[in-house]
């Protein structure tokens, strides 16, 4: 970075001399003969400073550029870097446009600021203080006539500043305000173009977008024609220096060469200053630009010790768990259960109860905020995160698939497998479709390739699953329900799946888990009861209304009236 | 060149030529200009009020050339100063009024010009049928009034009046300097010409290299992403070093490619600054030429001399400027396209027969010429009736209820409502007619009861009480501290899916439209929920004409009439226990539904 900046200030620098020879040669025909060698000389001069002037900025562009690159491609393994060592559960929703922003974008900003903003704001400072000490050394009077408007024109805008600084955080709520009544309304339009009467919402739209105006506009009466004057009277210094110097000529205590020096050098003074501003204006933009990567590198990275390590079987214990999210609402207050080798565990209750979260934490998606969970004995917390990952398989909503081929994502589940081993994941998984497909096994998936729907995603990611063939597998049933057309298959799959397995499934359609081994019922984060579905029954209570609500939803009917016989008990 | 049609919305012209992705600098001028146009007069105003100051400012300097020139002719100082001072006066005060003129009409006409721009698109994408919307993402429509205008608003305020002063100064004083030496001013162009024709043929050359280059950068910034997005699953599977490795990879070419599409950038930017700031040695040879010759005078050389750099430093920082200036093109492009949508074409016939029916005769629709979704589709759905479409997934099924709401336009063939063809009907009169739930329930941003008013606006409170207990949502809604004023949040956030369901409910009830579409809940609810939800569903379809996209048997079963939608055609239609006995398409997916339902792990 050294070598960029003084290269930009040499750039800086040589770039007087163009201004240097213009003025020699100017005195030289006022008070001479014109001759040809010397007028020649002063151009050589000028020639010199330009090629040298611009040879040294762009090496000094590139230089910016080369360190700016450098800085992002830093910062950027930093964040991949990082991303592989924070808690799972806290990114996992980023939709790929806000990933986008967060890896490609928001850095490139960085990249912006530096490439220019450094390089630029130090030679501009260096050349702007340069000049003024040679104003100074030229003449002290001129200098100050050269220079006076400045501090003038920066009074004006400070002032400019402090009145319209209030009237900015305005202006910021009420953008936002806007930003979110438009976005609104155009999610809403289904709804609006369905029942007709949009009038009252787009009037609320309308007035926000007034409102925003109106701001604008008041803001700019305010700072920004104050604005105007300053932008004026900083390019405007010719007017004091040419009457201040032929002042000074008259009273004979200037000559006639100082004179057309501080003409030219002077009138041109303000240019360095202003783009000094500007760039300095840029940098102070940094910590703005790059919101989410900050939030994300300042996210403490998960405790892994990984001291202890994982016993290859065990009973997976839930013991006085209590997790409260990073808004600090409490979701797990107290829960316990065990779940024994081989067998099959469902979570049952309410929307909100928890079911997700608790099931979350098996795979250290979050870890616990008091209690703890142990598998085998073990404190899964004191086992390297990598143990606990082979000892367990998880299947939630979102499926994700790389870019490759459907081997390349099967492969992902057990590297070395054989092509009959993934054929036969797959026929288990009930993903007869992938022979089906152009290029079979190899066909690409993605962006290039085919895109698969989501329920075809699901039967692949059970396969990979069946691959890996983990002890305990973790699976929310919502996700047969993505696509209604496949879902006994995806039900088959999953079957498939917790064969021969320890399994905690979090179930929304009660019977489906009549036969489960255990059924934890939770309700507001803690656990309402738990035993065998006849168990449950019998004990009447949270789990039998629940039960019959789910019945009396399976069993009715769009049209009452039309039915002949009555429900089945 | 394309033929161009322009079309005229609320006063702004817009130039409809959306197959052009990019425009060249002077398109973009053009286009920006008939945008302008209610507050164009505003905005010329401001800019000529730009070139004014810069002329001021010009005069101050050209005052300071021929004080100069004076001097070297020997004239005493002292008499200059009288007059020099008026006209320094008079510049001084001129750049600042006109400055601030210029300010005030360029940024207020600028925010005026945003305001009215906005204004008007929101009523023109009012008007517009849901396919406009559909057909695209509801954040890039936002995106357009949003951000996009705000960077034409920045066009009209700083971006256009800098150009302007950039381009002034050096105009004036190449203008003033023709008049007095036209032979050197010829001179002075030259180097000004040769760098913009070597820029124009380099950004030409680069325009294409760049290409290829965006694209491979583009493919390193996907990979990025994917790390990103699968972090998950290579954590879970174990594979954190091998991805990251590839992860650094790919970030190491997206490095590489930048520092070279830099480097191809910069090469003839530099060049440019070169040859025009190379004008100032060339220019001090041919005047010294001139001078030793005697071809001008003196005062002329002077005169030269002195504006030279009032005329080269402005140009060459041009660049930069013109670069921002083409970025702007593209929102203007997008917000063109946005208004020359067409509005759909409505009809006159403002109300329908209380009879319900609704009549598909031969219907065929595609979503675009290789994607039909609809081939031939005929039925009748008679009035107070219960009509289920079935069948394999793709978008036929939801396609039949889009089309009847008019979101899109058929093909070929016609819908009918009560007998009347849905084009001739006025647009209240179709949304009177009918009421949708839609899987993806769409709320406002207000109160709960702000939502259900969207039924029918005037209802009273006790009419909306009423709505909402026979929808099963009275109670959760009397159980929140603000009852029906709680607000719902951001496209009902606060709420969970099955309150809001419950409440697109109470919102179809209180319309009490003949026609009821409903596209069936697919998603996990619990079974509180969903029991509340099914009651509620049962309490709407009654006594009015429903048509609905079904996955549950009871529903199916209860049906009047089930039609088998495959391969975008009728495959089978009936009742249930006909279509069971057929032993077709229809008895596969019926005992695949029943498996599903009935399954136990």
């Amino acid at each position: 970075m050294w070598r960029c900046s003084i290269l930009a200030t040499a750039s800086a620098l040589l770039d007087l001399l163009p201004v240097l020879a213009l003025w020699l040669s100017i005195v030289h025909i006022v008070s001479a003969e014109p001759s040809l060698a010397t007028l020649a000389l002063y151009a050589g001069i000028a020639l010199f400073g330009v090629l040298c002037s611009i040879w040294a900025l762009s090496r000094a562009m590139k230089t910016s550029h080369l360190v700016a690159f450098e800085a992002v491609h830093a910062l950027r393994l930093d964040l991949a870097h990082h991303l592989g060592e924070v808690p799972m559960g806290l990114f996992a929703q980023r939709s790929s446009a806000q990933t986008r922003s967060l890896i490609v974008d928001e850095p490139e900003r960085l990249e912006q600021i530096i490439a220019h903003a450094i390089p630029e704001s130090v030679s501009g400072f260096i050349s702007w203080i340069a000049v003024t000490l040679w104003l100074f050394a030229v003449d002290w009077r001129m200098a100050l006539v050269s220079v006076a408007m400045t501090p003038i024109a920066l009074g004006i805008m400070a002032i400019a500043i402090l009145r319209g600084n209030r009237e900015i955080g305005r202006l910021h709520s009420a953008s936002a305000a806007f930003n979110g009544a438009i976005a609104d309304f155009f999610s809403a339009m289904p709804a609006l173009k369905v029942f007709g009467s949009g009038q009252k919402l787009h009037a609320r739209t309308a007035k926000t977008v007034g409102d925003f105006a109106d701001m604008q506009v008041r803001i700019a009466q305010r700072f920004l024609l104050f604005g105007g004057t300053f932008n004026s009277l900083i390019l405007a210094n010719v007017c004091i220096i040419l009457p201040a110097g032929l002042m000074l000529l008259a009273g004979g205590s200037l000559d006639i060469p100082t004179f057309l020096f501080f003409l030219i050098l002077g009138s041109n003074y303000s240019q360095p200053f202003l783009k000094m501003i500007n760039q300095m204006g840029q940098l102070s933009q940094v910590a703005g630009a790059l919101e989410h990567v900050n939030k994300v590198l300042e996210t403490p990275a998960q405790p892994d010790p990984g001291g202890v390590s994982l016993p290859e079987h065990g009973e997976l214990v839930f013991e006085d768990v209590r997790f409260r999210h990073a808004d600090g609402t409490l979701a797990l207050d107290g829960v316990n259960f065990t779940v024994k080798p081989g067998s099959f565990l469902a979570l049952v209750g309410p929307s909100g109860a928890g079911k997700s979260t608790a099931a979350s934490l098996i795979p250290r998606l979050h870890d616990v905020t008091d209690g703890r969970i142990t598998f085998g004995g073990t404190d899964i917390r004191n086992a390297p995160l990598a143990d606990l990952m082979s000892r367990i398989g998880f299947l939630f909503q979102d499926t994700f698939m790389f870019s490759g081929t459907v081997a390349d994502n099967l492969r992902v589940g057990k590297p070395d497998a054989s092509e009959t081993e993934m054929k036969d994941a797959l026929r288990l998984a009930q993903a007869q479709f992938v022979p089906r497909l152009p290029k079979g096994l190899e066909t690409a998936l993605g962006a290039k390739g085919v895109t698969l729907s989501g329920g075809e995603k699901q039967r692949l990611a059970i396969a990979r699953l069946i691959l890996k063939d983990p002890d305990v597998i973790v699976l929310d049933e919502a996700t047969a329900f993505i696509d209604p057309d496949n879902e006994v298959e995806i039900l088959k799959a999953l079957h498939a799946l917790a064969k021969n397995r320890t399994v905690i499934a979090i179930a929304h359609r009660l019977h489906t888990v009549q036969r489960a081994d255990c059924i934890v019922v939770m309700k507001a984060g803690r656990v309402d009861d738990k035993g065998t579905h006849s168990e449950l029954l019998v004990r009447g209570g949270l789990y039998a209304e629940l039960l019959r609500a789910s019945r009396s939803a399976r069993e009715s009917c769009l049209r009452e009236a039309d039915r002949g016989a009555s429900d089945d008990g | 060149m394309k033929a161009v049609c322009v079309k005229q919305i609320g006063g702004h012209q817009m130039m409809g030529n959306p197959d052009q992705k990019t425009l060249s600098f002077v398109q973009h001028i053009r286009a920006a200009w008939r945008i302008a146009r209610p507050h164009r007069a505003q905005i010329v105003r401001g800019h000529i009020f730009r070139a004014v100051q810069t002329l001021f400012l010009g005069v101050a300097m050209a005052t300071g050339v021929i004080a100069t020139a004076r001097l070297s002719q020997g004239q005493n100082s002292s008499t200059l100063i009288g007059p020099v001072l008026l006209v320094m006066g008079v510049s001084l005060l001129g750049q600042i009024l006109f400055g601030y003129l210029a300010v005030r009409d360029t940024w207020l006409g600028a925010y005026r010009l945003g305001r009215d721009l906005r204004l008007t698109a929101l009523e023109h994408l009012r008007s517009l049928p849901m396919s406009f919307h559909l057909s695209r993402h509801s954040g890039d429509t936002s995106t357009v009034l949003t951000n996009n205008i705000q960077m034409i608003e920045s066009l009209f305020a700083e971006v256009l009046p800098r150009l302007v002063q950039a381009f002034g100064l050096p105009f004036f004083v190449f203008v003033f300097l023709l008049f007095v030496e036209p032979m050197l001013a010829l001179a002075l162009a030259v180097p000004v010409i040769i760098a913009s024709a070597s820029f124009l043929i380099a950004s030409r050359k680069l325009a294409w290299l760049g290409l290829e280059r965006q694209e491979l950068q583009g493919e390193a910034g996907a990979q990025m992403v994917e790390f990103a997005q699968g972090m998950g699953v290579t954590r879970a599977f174990g594979r954190l070093e091998r991805d990251q490795a590839r992860m650094a990879r790919a970030i190491e070419a997206y490095r590489d490619i930048s520092i070279q599409l830099v480097h191809d950038m910069t090469s003839p930017m530099s060049r440019f600054a070169l040859i025009t700031m190379a004008g100032i040695p060339f220019m001090i040879a041919v005047v010294a030429v001139a001078l030793v010759l005697n071809a001008v005078p003196v005062t002329s050389a002077i005169l030269v001399w002195m504006l030279l750099l009032a005329l080269y430093s402005p140009l060459a920082g041009l660049l930069g400027l013109i670069e921002y200036a083409k970025a702007i093109g593209g929102a203007i492009i997008r917000l063109n396209r946005l208004m020359t949508a067409e509005p759909l074409p409505t009809g006159e016939v403002s109300a329908i027969s209380c009879e319900g029916s609704v009549t598909f005769e031969n219907v065929s629709f595609g979503y675009g010429p290789e994607n039909v979704v609809l081939k031939d589709v005929s039925f009748e759905a008679p009035a107070a009736s219960l009509t289920a479409i079935i069948g394999p997934s793709g978008a036929g099924k939801s396609t039949v209820l889009n089309l009847i709401a008019r979101f899109w336009e058929v093909d070929r063939g016609q819908i009918r409502i009560g007998g009347q063809d849905i084009r001739d009907l006025s647009q209240t009169a179709l949304s009177d007619a009918v009421s949708f739930v839609f899987q993806d329930i769409h709320l406002i941003s207000g109160t709960i009861r702000d939502n259900i008013l969207l039924g029918r606006p005037e209802a009273t409170h006790d009419q909306v009480r009423d709505a909402a207990k026979r929808a099963f949502a009275h109670r959760f809604i009397m159980e929140k501290p603000e009852g029906y004023e709680t607000q719902i949040g951001e496209g009902g956030k606060r709420l969970s899916g099955g309150e809001r369901q419950r409440i697109a409910i109470a919102r179809a009830l209180l319309k009490n439209a003949p026609i009821l579409l409903l596209d069936e809940v697919t998603a996990a609810l619990d079974p509180l929920n969903e029991q509340a939800i099914a009651q509620g569903m049962a309490e709407l379809a009654r006594d009015r004409t429903v048509i609905v996209v079904a996955h549950k048997l009871t529903t199916i079963e209860a049906a009047n009439q089930i039609l088998v939608l495959e391969d975008s055609m009728i495959a089978e239609r009936g009742i249930h226990e006909e279509l069971l006995a057929r032993g077709g398409t229809y008895e596969r997916f019926w005992s695949r539904l029943r498996q599903a339902e009935d399954w136990t792990f």
